[in-house]
């Protein structure tokens, strides 16, 4: 089996000028919303020379989607009756439109997978990933790791009494075999669900990007990320450096 | 590898049961009514409600039709749906219902409460690919049982309507407003909105089963956030990807089952993709609705159905074929296909497509 190497890691800051960073990619960003608007720049960046992906995959991890589209389309629904809503938002209303931007604006036609695992759905997505690549399913995957917060967000995670934290980040993945760089290696993952898990807030919630971050900074040494959700949900990914 | 189809349940404006669809399809009933979401044609399912809300009530029932047996608690899971528990948000911003009530919001939610329900500690994820998440989540529950990482996979479709989704696509003038979805009819106008859930058990290895899952193929369009590419070619990657993938060519495909929504750009699409491949073509959208994340799974357990009774159901509200569309379209009455290898699509929102291959037992 061919072993799996991290291409390529990028991140925006929490705050960063979204529509200016999408605009760098795609004319009109500013009629995607803000999640569409953080994939596209993120994904320009990651495949940022990368010689060809090959059999490939867009791929989503996301715990909270688009949530905040979801509560603007509605509350424009509510406030400005049918006939004054703009189509356009509702969309927007679901997740995996931000793949559908990432294929139009980089011309990637090849498989598309999202995957919401609460907490740990980034490590969900880039452990899915990894094995579809050691099985030789895929050459290479783009996975992207979304979770925006704004005021619907803000709303929800106050009734449940923590502060999220936004996660906005890219990663290319792909067959040692294919890859002409990289950062580090993916040597396994593993997922399952715990029935019995209980709920605890925590006091800064990473969202679907739980876990995820180290991989951003050089990895010195094997490591295994774990993400584990109070919803039973939970993902390992086994990392190494590169030989 | 393929894997054992061992359990299908459903819930659809039909009723409850696979029984139901199969009964209700093949009698070429419509369920499409108006109301109660304005004037739009919709499939309301006769399920009562229940606690954890609708979305999960829907699951819960066609899960309770699959199983005979508790499941192993290895067992993986796999949700599709499109906006899962949303009408808990909807509720939330109408004043109708606490901010407790958004714990319910997140997509996961569904997965979760079904986890904890069978004590599953295999993986458990939910997939949202608009109205191809359904077919997708087929396709994903395949490659964890080839790769190895479950020997049992439960795959659930479900989306509920509310006010959030008929309303959505009303604003999009998508919904057929004179009469219900007539999908590739010469006259059709639009789609019909319906909800349902429905589940398929999966198993590695040998032994008896209803059916097989063969193969899956993806695909996006990278043309357009909303509409179908025009040339079919998005379609028709994902379908030859799934023929590729069950080893098999397109002589072989017996049976289509398409998206067949019943607008023009989509079954135009279709009807382009499907080119090449010469086999009879129906589809279930026309009878209980367009049910979204569920639509591929509730298409899926009909197959199952068609495949063990050699029979197949005519397309819903289908009289006079579009003659621009250049399919052998199942017309007012079942047609007996003895088949033994059936294509079912789905496409969706952000141009995916997404295609699997089912076969006889």
């Amino acid at each position: 089996m061919p072993g799996v190497t991290l291409t390529a890691a990028v991140s925006l800051a929490p705050g960063a000028d979204l529509g200016a960073a999408a605009g760098a990619v795609v004319r009109r960003p500013e009629r995607m919303d803000a999640l569409c608007q953080a994939g596209v720049a993120l994904a320009a960046r990651a495949i940022d020379g990368v010689d060809d992906l090959g059999r490939h995959a867009l791929v989503l991890g996301t715990a909270l989607g688009c949530l905040e589209s979801d509560a603007a389309y509605y509350r424009q629904l509510i406030e400005l009756g049918l006939p004054r809503t703009n189509p356009r938002i509702f969309a927007y209303t679901l997740p995996n439109v931000v793949l559908g931007h990432v294929a139009i604006a980089l011309g990637l036609t090849g498989d598309n997978q999202s995957y919401d695992a609460g907490r740990a759905s980034g490590l969900t997505a880039l452990g899915e990933a990894a094995d579809q690549i050691r099985t030789e399913t895929l050459d290479s995957a783009l996975v992207l790791v979304l979770d925006l917060v704004g005021p619907a967000t803000a709303e929800l995670f106050g009734a449940l009494g923590t502060t999220p934290r936004a996660a906005m980040m890219a990663f290319v993945l792909q067959s040692t075999t294919q890859a002409t760089r990289g950062l580090a290696r993916v040597v396994g993952s593993r997922a399952s669900f715990d029935p019995d898990a209980e709920w605890a807030a925590p006091p800064v919630d990473f969202l679907g990007a739980t876990g995820v971050a180290p991989l951003l900074a050089p990895i010195a040494g094997p490591r295994t990320l774990v993400a584990r959700c109070p919803s039973g949900h939970q993902a390992e990914l086994d990392v190494a450096p590169l030989p | 590898m393929y894997a054992r189809i061992t359990g299908i349940g459903a819930v659809s404006a039909f009723g409850l049961g696979s029984e139901r669809l199969w009964e209700g399809a093949l009698a070429n009933r419509v369920t499409l009514r108006r109301g109660p979401y304005g004037a739009a044609f919709v499939g309301v399912a006769p399920l009562a409600a229940e606690g954890g809300g609708r979305a999960l009530g829907l699951a819960r029932a066609a899960v309770a039709d699959t199983l005979d047996a508790p499941l192993d608690p290895d067992t993986a899971l796999v949700v599709a749906t499109t906006k899962g528990g949303v009408r808990h948000g909807q509720r939330y911003l109408d004043g109708a219902a606490p901010a407790e009530a958004l714990h319910e919001l997140p997509l996961h939610r569904v997965a979760h409460h079904l986890a904890r329900e069978h004590a599953l500690r295999g993986p458990v994820r939910t997939i949202s690919l608009a109205c191809a998440s359904g077919t997708s989540a087929l396709g994903h529950a395949l490659g964890l049982i080839r790769r190895g990482r479950a020997r049992r996979v439960l795959v659930v479709g479900v989306d509920a309507l509310c006010e959030f989704i008929v309303r959505g696509f009303e604003s999009l003038r998508a919904l057929a407003s004179d009469e219900p979805a007539r999908p590739f009819d010469a006259t059709r106008c639009g789609l019909s909105v319906g909800e349902g859930a429905a589940a398929m058990l999966l198993e590695a290895g040998d032994g008896p089963a209803l059916a097989r899952l063969a193969g899956y193929g993806a695909s996006n369009d990278a043309n357009h956030i909303t509409g179908p590419s025009r040339d079919g070619a998005g379609l028709a990657r994902a379908l030859h990807a799934a023929l590729f993938d069950a080893d098999i060519g397109p002589d072989a495909v017996d049976l289509i089952s398409a998206h067949g929504t019943g607008t023009r750009y989509n079954d135009a699409m279709e009807g382009l993709a499907y080119r090449g491949i010469r086999a009879p073509v129906h589809g279930l959208k026309g009878a209980i609705g367009h049910t979204m994340g569920a639509a591929g799974l509730l298409e899926a357990v009909l197959c199952v159905e068609g495949l063990c009774a050699g029979l197949w159901p005519p397309i819903a509200g289908l009289e006079t074929p579009d003659p621009e569309i250049d399919l052998d379209l199942v017309v007012g009455a079942p047609r007996s296909v003895d088949a033994t290898w059936v294509l079912s699509s789905s496409s969706g929102f952000s141009g995916i497509n997404a295609a699997v291959v089912l076969c006889r037992a």
